[in-house]
C-alpha cells in the first residue's frame, strides 16, 4: 500500500469519525433538551409530505445511494488489489549519453542474489525512487535452518555491490525478513516443535 | 543509510474506512431496492417509508440518549483509529540498518539454534520487548549454557535483546 493511500485513509477515517461523533452529539443534545428551540418530539410529517411522498425522492435517494456504493466499491477494490504501477526508472545523464535504469529489474536481481547467498527464500524485490535515492526493497521468508550473521553478511555484500554500481549512498538495500506463514501460526498457538533423536 | 523505510502494517484507519465503505454499499443496495418498490417494479413497501414513520413522533428520553452516546462512541473510536500510528511489523537489526526481521523470524532463529544444540530434546522461543526467552528440554544441566551460546551466535547482530534460557528436566529412560 502506497504512502499517499495511507494518508487518504487517515483523512477519510478522521472525517467519517468526526461526522459520526457530530451525529451522536446532536442526538444526545436533543435527548437531554440542551437546545431549547428543538421540540422534544420528532415531527417528520412535513418532511414526509413534501419530500418522501414526491415522485423524485426514490430516484434521488437511489442515485445518491448508488454513487456512494460505487465510490465505496472502487475504494475497496483498490485496497484489495493495488493498481499495478509503472516500473520506477532512474535517469543518469553524462557527456557520454543518458542512461535509464529499470529499478524494479535491478531490485529483482538483488532479490535473487540475496536468496542465493543468504538462508532466505521466496525473495521478491521492488525498486523505489525515493527523492533521488534508489531503495531496493526485498521481502523474504527465513529458512528453516538459518542464522542471523549469515543474513547480515549477505545484506552487507548486496549493499557493497549497489554502492559499486550506483555510487556511494545512491542506492540502499533493505531486506525485510518474516517467518514463513506456517511458522507464524505455530507461534500464535504457542506450541513447541518436538524433536526426535 | 538512514533512507530505509520502516516496515509497517496497514493502519487501523484503513479498516475503519472499509467498514464505512461496506455500509455505503449496503445503503446503495437498499436505495435501489426502494426505488424498484416505489416504481411498482417489485412488490412490498419502501423501507424509507417505514424508517420515516418509525422516527416520526419519537420523543426524547433515556433510549435516545443511549443511542446518541453509542453513535458518538463509535465515531470517537473511528477518530482514534485514524490518528493511531501504523504498527511496526519488523525490528531493525543492530548490525546493519538495511536488515529488518519480524519477531516470529527472530523466534524461529532462536528456536532452531536451540534445537540444533546437542542434548536438547525440545525447544521453543518467544520474543518479548526486551528479552528472547528460550525454553529448552535437556537431559543434563550444561545444556542450558550450550543453548545460550548457540542462540547468542545465531542472533549475533540481529537483536540487542537479552537471551534467557529456561531449562526443563527430561527423564531419559
Amino acid at each position: 500500500m502506497r504512502r499517499h493511500g495511507r494518508v487518504t485513509d487517515r483523512m477519510l477515517a478522521a472525517l467519517l469519525g468526526l461526522l459520526t461523533v457530530a451525529a451522536g452529539a446532536i442526538v444526545v443534545a436533543w435527548s437531554l433538551g440542551l437546545v431549547p428551540q428543538w421540540s422534544s418530539t420528532l415531527d417528520l410529517s412535513r418532511f414526509s409530505g413534501s419530500v418522501v411522498d414526491t415522485e423524485w425522492w426514490p430516484w434521488m435517494s437511489a442515485g445518491v445511494g448508488v454513487l456512494l456504493a460505487l465510490l465505496a466499491l472502487v475504494w475497496l477494490l483498490r485496497r484489495a488489489q493495488p493498481v499495478p504501477r509503472p516500473p520506477a526508472l532512474s535517469r543518469a545523464s553524462t557527456d557520454a549519453g543518458a542512461v535509464r535504469v529499470d529499478l524494479d529489474a535491478v531490485a529483482q536481481a538483488v532479490a535473487r542474489r540475496l536468496e542465493a547467498g543468504a538462508p532466505i527464500s521466496s525473495a521478491r524485490g521492488k525498486g523505489v525512487d525515493s527523492r533521488g535515492v534508489f531503495l531496493v526493497d526485498v521481502r523474504a521468508s527465513i529458512d528453516e535452518i538459518s542464522d542471523g550473521p549469515a543474513i547480515i553478511r549477505a545484506v552487507e555484500r548486496a549493499q557493497q555491490e549497489l554502492d559499486d554500481s550506483f555510487g556511494e549512498g545512491r542506492a540502499v538495500c533493505q531486506l525485510v525478513v518474516s517467518a514463513p506463514g506456517r511458522w507464524r501460526s505455530i507461534v500464535r498457538r504457542g506450541s513447541a516443535t518436538p524433536r526426535v533423536h | 543509510m538512514s533512507r530505509s523505510r520502516v516496515p509497517t502494517a496497514r493502519p487501523l484507519a484503513t479498516r475503519v474506512v472499509a467498514v464505512y465503505g461496506l455500509l455505503g454499499i449496503a445503503l446503495g443496495v437498499v436505495t435501489v431496492r426502494d426505488l424498484a418498490v416505489a416504481r411498482g417494479w417489485s412488490a412490498g413497501t419502501p423501507w424509507y417509508e417505514n424508517a420515516v414513520n418509525g422516527l416520526d413522533g419519537l420523543t426524547s428520553g433515556g433510549a435516545t440518549t443511549a443511542a446518541g452516546t453509542v453513535i458518538g462512541v463509535i465515531g470517537l473510536v473511528a477518530l482514534i483509529c485514524a490518528l493511531l500510528p501504523a504498527r511496526r511489523t519488523h525490528d531493525r537489526t543492530d548490525a546493519t540498518p538495511g536488515l529488518w526481521l519480524s519477531r516470529p523470524a527472530i523466534a524461529m532463529l532462536a528456536e532452531r539454534a536451540a534445537e540444533r544444540t546437542p542434548g536438547v530434546y525440545e525447544a521453543s522461543a518467544t520474543v518479548h520487548r526486551r528479552r528472547v526467552v528460550v525454553k529448552a528440554a535437556g537431559a543434563d544441566e550444561e545444556a542450558a549454557t550450550r543453548v545460550e551460546d548457540a542462540v547468542r551466535r545465531a542472533l549475533d547482530g540481529v537483536t540487542g535483546r537479552r537471551i534467557v534460557v529456561k531449562r526443563t528436566e527430561v527423564e531419559v529412560p
